[in-house]
């Protein structure tokens, strides 16, 4: 009459895993609008509060690196450089910070009901993910302010908003097994994001990188998004391709990677958390 | 999936399960990093010997038939919940084999993922879809369930402003109108107003009488009569007795 589950030690097949996750997509839909909408109850400004991050950023980095350091921005207006570079960045940072959380902030879920666990990680990236949509909204406001506007070139952020969902589930899923089991991660990975802030071109252009450290400097898939995201919205042309490329290459092996881990633990998550 | 090992009529086969974990802070698995890094160097300098464990269950075998109702019996730390949450898939065993037929759900903590700051319809929606229903399901037995809750007045409030009373009725009403071949209840019914816990009984009772496997944990021996036709007795991981529920219950008074 029905499906036979056989339930032993260790972990699932990775096919079956991944049918699972598929016929969970109702209950991540569920998780990822509760996220969304607690988020902001109870807050004045509400969804408005998705902005302050890059705004506040762009502020900052406006006056400090536009006007104090003098950092180039390959011609354009400083707000719109850091903005444009925030967009990929600020949805990276917040939403892996969130997921990593998402486990150990779930518990009462994780430890008395069965669903299949990347939901739960992969509900705060898509909340997220709204975020950034709001967020490439205001910039379209911003870009209209300065007189401009967008060109066909702005269709190649699918796939660039692509690779930054890929990287971002492979730093989710990974992060949040971790957190499970070493709550160091907590600590560690807001260190980590802010180096990595340093380390990848949004404060200033890809140009400014000497001609030695490009080829290392590449292999951040932040560079080429990053610079992608420029090139897109700023200049009115496709991403430089080659460093697209090696984004979407380590984007994918960062997920592969992410997940063959999470798969590897999951078990037994119940267990530890 | 095959199903060779399960006979035709079995719902749940439990085949020398065992359930260890581990003592101490780290759980079944690890603590965090100092431990783990200490652990090993302790290892390593054969001073610390392994870590105590317990079996929550140290080789358990059952059998459940389909529609059976079947209530597990026990002192605390028996393994009655371990068992509940192998055939939930919260956890998987250390070693032997779980067989379970169909969808599970699992009413192991009632209102188990309700937000307080959502509301009671949103909450409703969330919890429905935790327990395996889908949006289009939901929407057709909202009614039901708010009806069955009596909380008609108070969906657009959040849940936070609810008393504990009318949270367990909402999530309860969520739950019994889950489909699902297999129930896990774990003490559920000790909430709510007299009222409310008749209502419960009845449901219940349909429940029972459909074709549904039971599998119940309760320390409340009426409800446990009224609505199971076998038991089993666990003590210290393992099936100690097996057979109706007034005779279980006699040899569990008795130990």
């Amino acid at each position: 009459m029905n499906d036979v589950r056989r339930i032993g030690p260790g972990r699932g097949s990775v096919i079956a895993s991944l049918r699972e996750l598929w016929g969970g997509r109702g209950l991540l839909r569920a998780i990822a609008g509760r996220e969304f909408r607690v988020r902001y109850t109870q807050s004045i400004l509400g969804v408005a509060w998705a902005l302050a991050h890059p705004l506040v950023l762009m502020g900052v980095f406006t006056v400090v690196f536009g006007k104090i350091v003098h950092v180039g921005s390959e011609g354009q207006p400083y707000p719109l450089f850091s903005y444009a570079g925030l967009l990929p960045w600020t949805f990276l940072a917040t939403g892996t910070t969130l997921a990593m959380r998402s486990l150990v902030a779930h518990v009462d879920l994780v430890t008395k009901v069965y669903f299949p666990r990347e939901l739960l990680p992969l509900a705060s990236l898509a909340a997220s993910l709204v975020d950034f949509l709001i967020a490439l909204g205001v910039f379209l406001l911003v870009f209209l302010a300065y007189g401009r506007v967008p060109g066909a070139s702005w269709l190649w952020l699918a796939p660039l908003i692509m690779v930054q969902a890929v990287l971002a589930v492979g730093i989710a899923l990974f992060t949040a097994a971790l957190n499970v089991r070493f709550r160091d991660v907590k600590h560690v990975m807001p260190l980590m994001l802010q180096a990595w802030l340093y380390m990848s071109p949004v404060i200033y252009p890809m140009a400014s990188v000497p001609d030695r450290l490009r080829g290392v400097f590449a292999l951040n898939p932040m560079a080429g998004l990053v610079d992608g995201y420029r090139a897109v919205l700023l200049h009115g042309h496709a991403p430089d391709a080659a460093l697209l490329l090696t984004s979407a290459a380590v984007s994918l092996l960062t997920l592969i990677l992410g997940w063959a881990y999470f798969h590897r633990v999951e078990a037994y998550f119940a267990d530890v958390i | 999936m095959s199903s060779e090992a399960l006979g035709q009529d079995e719902a749940i086969r439990f085949e020398g399960v065992c359930k260890r974990y581990r003592l101490g802070r780290g759980g079944a698995w690890a603590g965090d990093l100092r431990d783990e890094a200490g652990g090993l160097l302790g290892r390593l300098l054969r001073r610390n010997p392994a870590p105590p464990t317990v079996d929550a269950l140290a080789g358990v075998s059952f059998s459940v038939r389909c529609g059976e109702n079947v209530a597990l019996v026990g002192a605390n730390g028996a393994g009655k919940s371990t068992a509940l949450k192998l055939v939930a898939r919260i956890t998987v065993p250390t070693s032997g084999t779980v067989w379970v037929r169909g969808r599970v759900a699992s009413l192991i903590q009632i209102g188990a993922g309700f937000h307080r700051e959502l509301t009671g319809r949103e909450n409703v929606f969330l919890y429905g879809a935790i327990l395996g229903l889908t949006r289009g399901a939901i929407r057709d037995r909202i009614d039901a369930i708010v009806e069955f809750a009596g909380l008609e007045r108070f969906m657009d409030t959040p849940v936070k402003r609810y008393s504990r009373g009318m949270f367990l009725r909402l999530g309860f009403s969520v739950a019994v109108h889950v489909d699902a071949d297999v129930l896990l209840i774990d003490e559920v019914l000790a909430a709510g107003d007299r009222e409310f816990r008749e209502r419960c009984f009845d449901r219940m009772r349909t429940l029972v009488q459909s074709d549904k496997t039971l599998l119940f944990v309760s320390h409340q021996r009426e409800l446990v009569e009224k609505t199971c036709d076998r038991a089993l007795l666990l003590a210290d991981g393992r099936v100690t007795a097996d057979g109706s529920v007034a005779d279980i219950w006699r040899t569990y008074a008795a130990s």
